[in-house]
């Protein structure tokens, strides 16, 4: 149960308590994320096989590349439903704190964005020729400082400030409805 | 509308503390207090147990002896 807890918790960047309202809350989301992928998943294969028996193999990255944006999507549009819940938020009254795990989060989000950018792109095509790949050039150490300078800046970059709350949503600060006492 | 509140409040407790003792978030104290969420049978017996109740108490709803 603890690991379960620790999994749902990191998934969805929760903070505090996973209690029985979150986790319905957190549920519903996922089994609608689920529902869509499963489908998804089927549909893409399916037209996959179709398209590289007509086309040849070559066709088949780039269905990797289209599975990995509609997941990509997925994820942002189950974060971003998460956070409109306010399913994300422990609600504190220590403002600097809550300040400073809303920073740590942004930036865990988007170290974890930049290095899954960094592993997928290098992988999935090459420099300049998508039938073939060069593992030399890939995984050569330009290449991936490269890659690691594009990918901190513009993907981790823009998913912790994605991640980051904005005015409105900063924790720490409750809701008119929302009492302390 | 429940007496969470106001039976929290006779105990002399906030809601981060009420929502410590029975292990969920205080938003979701704030929750239930507003009726917003109805809990589940064994979080509204942690809440009475901790609040020093019980559940006819805390939750019965008046309008519903009128309907009885």
């Amino acid at each position: 149960m603890k690991i379960y807890n620790w999994l749902v918790s990191h998934f969805y960047g929760v903070d505090g308590v996973l209690d029985e309202y979150k986790e319905q809350g957190l549920g519903r989301i996922g089994n609608v994320a689920f529902i869509f992928l499963s489908v998804y998943s089927f549909l893409s294969s399916l037209i996959g096989m179709i398209l590289a028996l007509n086309f040849g193999t070559g066709v088949l990255l780039w269905l990797i590349w289209l599975d990995l944006l509609v997941l990509s999507v997925a994820l942002i549009v189950v974060l971003r439903v998460v956070m409109n819940r306010n399913l994300d938020q422990a609600y504190v009254s220590d403002k600097i704190a809550s300040k400073k795990v809303a920073f740590n989060r942004a930036l865990r989000g988007g170290m974890i964005g930049s290095f899954a950018f960094l592993l997928v792109v290098p992988i999935t095509t090459s420099w300049g020729d998508i039938a073939s790949l060069r593992f030399g050039q890939i995984f050569s150490w330009r290449a991936l400082l490269t890659w690691l300078v594009i990918s901190l800046l513009l993907t981790g970059l823009m998913y912790g400030v994605f991640r980051y709350p904005v005015p409105g949503q900063t924790p720490g600060y409750p809701k008119e409805d929302d009492q302390q006492d | 509308m429940n007496r969470v509140r106001e039976y929290r409040k006779l105990a002399g407790i906030t809601q981060a503390d009420l929502a410590q003792s029975v292990g969920i978030a205080r938003q979701t104290v704030n929750l239930i207090e507003n009726g917003k969420y109805n809990p589940s049978l064994s979080l509204c017996i942690g809440i009475c147990h901790c609040l020093g109740t019980d559940l006819n108490t805390l939750f019965w709803e008046e309008n519903q002896d009128e309907n009885l």
